[in-house]
């Protein structure tokens, strides 16, 4: 037998020549000591899609403790789809700055309230906040809750349509227009598709803007055909570097398509030489090249360096991108100009005192606002403003905080805030009563109803719902408040003057209701669900009397004053549905514009307002003529919920 | 193919020969014999995710797809970027896994892919008399070898088992090895750079990084021992694995080995050893890899929702004691009147293992088990036990184990808010049929 010194004895020739290329290193450390950034003499991370199965490198026996050790080419990956639905695109692009969606996909079924703690953890305490804009949060937390828990994972759809795809663009994206190029003049050679350049973008970047440098129109912008012009206008090349290392956060416009998506700080997660190979690879592939000047200097790790001192917000970048001097096609839009698109003959058709005889209270999510259409009331500084309700005579306006446990009233004449109540947990609905005396905020992570004496300003009693209940609905009379229970599959019932749960009304074969109305004669309850439907449900029998198919993801719903109409929409889609109340037949499908959420009629049922979240305004519907006379741009982002008088 | 772990002259030849000839280039990559065949189409090989919930996983390993990664057999994938596979039930039936079918998980996406060994030093630094910056050559050639066998097994190994369910790496019972580790051992380490008597804790950190800020659990990862900890005497800063290099995804060029406790401290290439003046406070330390500080680790949803629990890091526990039936794993039937030989594993933190009791009936009877050879009190030790159905019918198969402190497998699961600490009796179903 060999000793073990005979064994390790045998090692000496390397050890020798390692003693004579021994060298010292410096690391970068933090206060706490660890060390930041893998030491130059390591590669890692390097990962390329698509080629499990294909890879086989056995183990090798024995050490050159002299030599560079590793595995033939990349970590291989291969990630399964994710569910279809609204927010898929944000999941990909902002989860896979830091892991792949396997970390989704491996999860068995969890419930809404554990998505929603996991999103916070990601954001807060693994820091991704410093990637993610605020408001992709409450949205990627959607499209978790939609997809992922026991209730709905079974009902999911998989178009294998992204993430496996191969890195570099194989076909050719629309809108990239080679006869404008002349090849003969090209001196920028094309990317090459297996470059490092390619690589990275294809692991951080296709998922928004595809492998082909398409994007998606009205969702994420193309890079193919477009980003050399960027580079050309003046400033441009500095903007692009920003745009990488700060993010883009605004709307902007490109070949008459707008785009509000938020483009995440790369500045972290990729170093100064990543983001100048992919850079140049954007610039250069997918025909590119043929747009760029003959004397185009590539893109390098000392530039990024230099870009990298500015220190930007993604408002200060898309302020940058207004100075670019592009016109038309490829010019941003200042979030307060309210531009409409083109597409849109019904707008002003009506004037705006016409189309809002009575204040329509929207909030600004985004903003952490809320503005008073018709009226020149905007109130900032109400914390990522979500639902809001308004009392019966105009004045108190109670405004729930996706964020905090915040829940504000508002006083709409003077915009002080009377009562900022503290509930510890976000709030989803809220709602004053009839007579204007209670006030009611519906925290899902803890299953309560919390009851506000408005008159006095204070909380007097947190009831137990249920489930991740959601959104509630007085009767007329007051006596009672039906609050969804998201998570539960049925609509809790509360007594207001014993301030009991008495009951829950099943929704037969709807998983997840989400918001709710009453019909005109207080007997049947509309049900909005999360996940695309709508049942009306007889509140005596618990029967649903009709179930209607609306569309991707959740939305808002009213019952027309009236009662001839009731009105709901999608946030994942376009449109507005309006249905007749008493057949339960869809009357009209009106197009709104990206992301509508909040719906809710003037009090004498003549306009249909419609918060439409991706575009920042509000939409007015005539519901005489069922078309859009009128878009209100909002002074702020996100208008997620709106609250009329008269319509509570 | 020769699996078995086998400490032969050839072997240690053959580990010897590499040394110095530089065979990790080239003549690494290729297809080896019959395995070829193993590349499944990247595109079709996974239509839809597949999940299971909200019960509890009824298999005994994950469910995700076989793949092959550089250095590994096909093993089982849970996620890719970073890299976690679980090694498949049928390599359980020998006291040393594989090293190509040794199970991988990362917390962070910067797995190297390369690592320049005449670059590379092992930094020894903070509350130390000398700082050290020691190569891999340094660590071969200045100290003493050691061995030991022990199980490296993850803290969330067979979290999917948990009701109700919860959230993170849903491992089936595959997230645990054995080897023998060879390497030096941290004390000698220590006493060579000299602990000041400002000395705390002792930090490891390796060379993968995430892509989270810095300052955040998300950017680098780091667990550390109390000064006084006992395990640091049994520590070993490893270089071989079952008489090899490590493979890449296992640690290389060197890991630490914590003998008896759970993967989340065994870090991976480990390259920055630091004497701290204070406690730990990174992510790693304070807030993950906690368990409830009660008696067995459990707890309930309801207690952790009050906020009634207390968390203290896994490292306070040793590897509870556990065992498992590798074959018959259920795939084929019986025959009534035929015997039926069972084998598996067994291990325990506070080992050695010192019976394994196999039942046929669910767990009413209990006979002893054969145990095989002894690798030391922190390794695999092989079990078989030998029976003759009489008569066709399902069969309960159980094994449980009862360790040197005297701890015997509970016939019930635990919960705790990790997924942690996992070690009910394991069951497996036999069907038997007739004899014609």
């Amino acid at each position: 037998m060999m000793t073990k010194r005979d064994f390790f004895a045998g090692l000496g020739l390397a050890v020798a020549l390692v003693g004579l290329a021994s060298a010292a290193w410096a690391y970068e450390s933090d206060e706490a000591g660890a060390n930041l950034n893998a030491p130059d003499y390591v590669s890692e991370g390097q990962y390329e899609t698509g080629r499990l199965g294909e890879v086989d490198q056995p183990q090798p026996q024995g050490f050159d403790t002299g030599s560079s050790y590793g595995i033939n080419g990349a970590w291989p990956t291969y990630v399964p789809a994710l569910a279809d639905g609204a927010g898929k695109q944000k999941v990909q692009a902002y989860c896979s700055v830091c892991h792949n969606t396997t970390y989704i996909s491996m999860q068995p079924p969890l419930p809404s309230e554990k998505w929603a703690e996991t999103v916070h953890k990601m954001l807060n305490t693994f820091g991704a906040k410093q990637y993610i804009p605020s408001e992709a949060g409450p949205e990627i937390i959607d499209y978790l809750q939609a997809h992922y828990t026991p209730e709905t994972i079974g009902n999911n759809t998989y178009s294998d349509d992204t993430q496996g795809g191969d890195s570099a663009g194989d076909s050719k994206p629309n809108g990239a227009d080679k006869s404008k190029t002349n090849a003969a003049d090209a001196a920028v050679a094309p990317a090459d598709s297996d470059s490092q350049g390619a690589k990275i973008y294809a692991q951080n970047c296709a998922a928004c803007h595809q492998a082909n440098g398409a994007g998606i129109p009205g969702a994420f912008p193309p890079q193919a055909g477009h980003t050399p012009a960027l580079l050309a206008a003046d400033g441009g090349r500095d903007y692009l570097a920003h745009v990488l290392l700060f993010g883009l956060n605004g709307r902007i416009t490109i070949e008459g398509k707008t785009y509000n998506g938020q483009m995440p700080a790369w500045g972290a997660a990729l170093d100064d030489a990543d983001i100048a190979k992919v850079l140049n690879y954007v610039l250069t592939a997918w025909d590119n090249n043929e747009s760029l000047p003959s004397g185009f200097k590539a893109y390098d790790a000392a530039e990024i360096a230099t870009a990298r001192k500015t220190k930007l917000s993604g408002k200060d970048v898309h302020n940058a991108r207004s100075e670019l001097g592009l016109d038309g096609a490829g010019s941003a839009e200042s979030t307060t100009s309210h531009k409409q698109a083109p597409s849109k003959p019904s707008q002003a058709q009506v004037s705006l005192t016409t189309a809002v005889p009575e204040p329509v209270y929207a909030t600004l999510q985004n903003s952490s606002a809320v503005q008073g259409l018709g009226t020149d009331r905007r109130w900032s500084d109400i914390g990522s403003a979500h639902y809001d309700a308004i009392g019966p005579n105009g004045r108190e306006l109670l405004v729930g905080n996706i964020d905090t446990g915040a829940v504000y009233l508002l006083d709409t004449a003077t915009g002080r805030k009377r009562v900022t109540f503290d509930l510890g947990q976000p709030t989803q609905g809220v709602k004053i009563s009839p007579d204007g005396t209670r006030g009611l905020a519906i925290v899902p992570g803890a299953g309560i109803a919390a009851v506000f004496d408005l008159k006095a300003g204070k909380l007097i009693k947190k009831i137990k719902v249920g489930k991740t209940p959601h959104n509630a609905k007085f009767s007329a009379d007051g006596s009672t408040a039906y609050v969804t229970l998201q998570g539960g599959g049925a609509i809790a019932t509360i007594d207001m003057e014993s301030l009991q749960k008495t009951g829950e009304i099943p929704v037969a074969g709807m998983a997840q209701p989400h918001n709710l109305d009453l019909s005109a004669d207080g007997k049947r309850l509309w049900v909005r669900d999360f996940i695309g439907h709508v049942a009306v449900v007889n509140i005596a029998s618990a029967e649903v009397l009709a179930r209607i198919d609306i569309g991707p993801s959740h939305g808002g719903i009213d019952v027309v004053p009236g009662g001839r109409l009731v009105a709901t929409d999608a946030i994942g889609g376009r449109s507005v549905v309006l249905i007749n109340a008493q057949t339960y037949e869809k009357v009209a499908t009106i197009d709104v514009g990206q992301g509508p959420h909040g719906v809710r009629a003037s009090a004498d049922g003549r306009w249909l307002y419609v918060g439409v979240t991706g575009e920042n305004k509000v939409a007015v519907i005539d519901l005489a003529k069922h078309s859009v006379v009128r878009d209100i741009g909002t002074d702020g982002e996100f208008p997620f919920w709106l609250a009329v008088a008269g319509n509570s | 193919m020769k699996d078995d772990h086998n400490t032969t002259d050839l072997q240690r030849r053959a580990l010897l020969r590499g040394a110095g000839w530089g065979v990790l280039g080239a003549a690494a990559i290729g297809l080896g014999p019959g395995r070829a065949s193993a590349a499944v189409s990247s595109q079709t090989g996974e239509a839809m995710p597949a999940y299971i919930g909200p019960q509890a996983n009824p298999h005994w390993n994950s469910i995700g797809p076989y793949v092959a990664y550089p250095q590994k057999r096909p093993l089982l994938r849970l996620t890719d970027r970073p890299v976690q596979i679980e090694t498949p039930r049928a390599y359980f039936d020998r006291a040393f896994t594989p090293n190509d079918a040794m199970f991988v998980r990362y917390h962070l996406p910067g797995e190297p892919n390369h690592v320049d060994l005449a670059k590379w030093r092992l930094e020894i630094s903070g509350q130390v008399d000398k700082s050290m910056s020691l190569s891999l050559a340094d660590l071969l050639g200045q100290y003493e070898p050691h061995d030991v066998a022990a199980v490296l097994q993850c803290s969330g190994n067979s979290r999917s088992y948990f009701t109700p369910r919860v959230g993170g790496g849903q491992w089936g019972n595959g997230a645990m090895a054995n080897a023998k580790w060879t390497g030096v051992r941290l004390r000698d380490l220590l006493d060579a750079a000299g602990i000041t008597d400002k000395a705390v804790q002792i930090q490891f950190q390796g060379l993968d990084f995430g892509k989270g800020p810095a300052g955040y659990g998300s950017h680098a990862f780091l667990k550390s021992w109390n000064i006084d900890d006992p395990v640091l005497d049994k520590a070993i800063v490893a270089y071989a694995m079952n008489d090899a290099p490590l493979p890449m995804l296992n640690g290389f060029p060197v890991r630490m080995v914590f003998p008896g406790k759970f993967a989340t401290y065994w870090v991976k290439h480990v390259t920055w050893i630091r004497v701290l003046d204070h406690e730990d406070t990174n992510f790693w330390m304070a807030k993950a890899y906690k368990i409830p500080d009660t008696e067995d680790g459990a707890t309930t949803p309801e207690a952790v929702a009050k906020g009634e629990v207390n968390m203290v890091p896994i490292g306070v526990a040793e590897l509870p004691v556990r065992s498992f039936i590798a074959t018959p794993d259920g795939a084929t039937k019986a025959v009534a009147g035929l015997p039926v030989t069972a084998r598996g594993v067994a291990f325990s933190g506070t080992g050695p293992v010192t019976q394994v009791e196999f039942s046929t009936d669910g767990g009413k009877h209990w006979q002893a088990a054969t145990l095989g050879t002894d690798h030391g009190p922190y390794s695999f030790r092989e079990w078989h036990a030998v029976f003759t159905p009489d008569k066709p019918g399902e069969y309960e198969l159980a094994v449980r184990a009862t360790d040197a402190a005297g701890h015997v497998q509970p016939d019930h699961g635990l919960w705790n808010p990790g997924g942690y600490l996992w070690n009910k009796i394991e069951t497996q179903t036999l069907t038997v049929g007739p004899a014609v």
